[in-house]
């Protein structure tokens, strides 16, 4: 896929953006990240700490954090909120039951200062599996409907396919400035 | 001397400039993200596909103008009708050059103009892609959409909001945004109370249900410890 070639379509041409990964865990965050790396994604295990994906191109510098999810780990998401370009929050589309938790962590999330206008990219994951979620009704659901102050997008995808990936990371990549 | 001049012109013009937010809407890829970065000067830029949303400032006259751009997907546009009790009016745009999409473009302005929020609010619609050889006219758009009998106030401009390289953006452009902003300020003395006192119902029913959902979530986690303790 190319993680790379997406540091082509930044505007801004020199200097780094930070890019934070969150979500519950299971919801497939280091696997969206393997497969946009085009590694292999069938040995991953839960997060501990966190995962970090570094890339350079033309005095471009992209630093993508991938924090663990599990309930333990998430009070330490906010030391990670520092100057963050973009938000990146991943959501299983096929656990229904969980998206009130999901909703709760990110209404959290947005509420905090450092988290002051970031645009925020949802990847709807794991559109392969039966019973998954639309966009409208994740982004109503997760209550997205109430957002004024950034801009969001919802992606449908699936890491395990690899799709819809690229097309959330090209409008992400639109809104580092 | 010259500060309180300053104080006085920034008094002056806090007490006549008007803020008024419009949604613009209409099916994936008629052009809206488009439309708004030509209409902002940003010609070269390139668009994807819009799934959520994007709030841009634009100013007419004494107005700003809050822009909602939103997504026209099948699989998104469910989420319009949570923005319609706080605009004050619609941008609605047609890919002019797909007529055969005209039936589902009806459909769906129909639908957002049945909302109870949409009443007697004005809607301006582009019949875009004017540059395309199969671009409609007007007067195709207009029965396309059934505008015959539309109630609410609206008016059809032909344009394109495609600005070829070296070119200047389509004046119809802004004679729309001017029609309708001319159009929300002769009724801006009723609309305009009507549109706040709807949306802070609306903001108050959300956050009372979101309360409602943390409330059940929490009830469901003390459950589940007191299982575990068990
Ligand atoms: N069917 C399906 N399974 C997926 C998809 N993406 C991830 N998974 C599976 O979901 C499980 C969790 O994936 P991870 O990438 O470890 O999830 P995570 O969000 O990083 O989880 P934590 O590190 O614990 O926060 C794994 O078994 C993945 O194989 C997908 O698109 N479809
Ligand atoms: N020829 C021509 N193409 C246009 C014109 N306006 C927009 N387009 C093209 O139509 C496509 C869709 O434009 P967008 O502005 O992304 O459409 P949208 O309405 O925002 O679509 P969604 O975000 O999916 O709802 C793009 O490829 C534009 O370049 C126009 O006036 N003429
Ligand atoms: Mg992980
Ligand atoms: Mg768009």
């Amino acid at each position: 896929m190319g993680l790379l070639s997406l540091i082509r379509g930044l505007k801004k041409k020199e200097g780094e953006a930070r890019i934070l990964v969150l979500g519950l865990d299971n919801a497939g965050k280091t696997t969206i990240l393997k497969a946009l790396s085009d590694e292999d994604i069938t040995t991953i295990t839960p997060t501990q700490g966190f995962n970090i994906k570094s890339l350079s191109r033309d005095g471009f510098n992209l630093k993508i954090w991938d924090i663990g999810g599990q309930k333990s780990i998430r009070p330490y998401w906010r030391n990670y909120f520092d100057q963050t370009d973009a938000l990146i929050y991943v959501i299983d589309s096929a656990d229904s039951k969980r998206l009130s938790e999901s909703e709760f962590e990110l209404t959290e999330l947005l509420q905090e200062e450092k988290m002051t206008g970031v645009p925020l990219l949802v990847f709807a994951n794991k559109q392969d599996l039966v019973g998954a979620l639309a966009a409208d009704e994740i982004a109503s659901t997760l209550d997205l409907t109430s957002i004024r102050d950034r801009p969001w997008q919802i992606q449908a995808c699936s890491a395990k396919q690899g799709t819809g990936l690229k097309e959330g990371m090209e409008w992400m990549m639109k809104q580092v400035k | 001397m010259f500060g309180l001049l300053v104080n006085l012109y920034k008094f002056c013009k806090k007490k006549t400039e008007r803020k008024i937010t419009i949604a613009l809407l209409g099916l994936d890829n008629a052009g809206k993200t488009t439309l708004l970065n030509s209409i902002q000067g940003e010609v070269d830029k390139d668009t994807t596909p819009t799934f959520g949303f994007n709030s841009t400032t634009l100013n007419e006259g004494k107005y700003k103008i809050e822009v909602f751009d939103l997504g026209g997907g099948k699989n998104i546009r469910g989420v319009w009708k949570k923005y319609l009790a706080e605009v004050h009016a619609i941008v609605y745009v047609v890919d002019a050059a797909d007529p055969g999409r005209f039936e589902e473009s009806k459909t769906t302005m129909t639908e957002v103009l049945e909302n109870q929020f949409m009443r007697d609010k004005p809607i301006c619609i582009f019949a875009n892609k004017q540059d395309l050889p199969t671009a409609a006219p007007a007067a195709e758009v207009v029965k396309g959409l059934g505008l015959a009998t539309c109630r609410n106030s609206h008016n059809v401009f032909p344009c394109t909001a495609k600005t070829p390289a070296g070119q200047e953006v389509d004046h119809r452009l802004r004679d729309g945004l001017k029609w309708l902003v001319g159009t929300v300020d002769r009724e801006f003395g009723r609309l305009d109370p009507r549109v706040q006192a709807e949306a802070e119902e609306v903001r108050q029913e959300e956050a009372r249900k979101k309360k409602e959902r943390e409330e059940r979530l929490r009830k469901q986690r003390e459950e589940r410890l007191r299982q575990q303790k068990e």
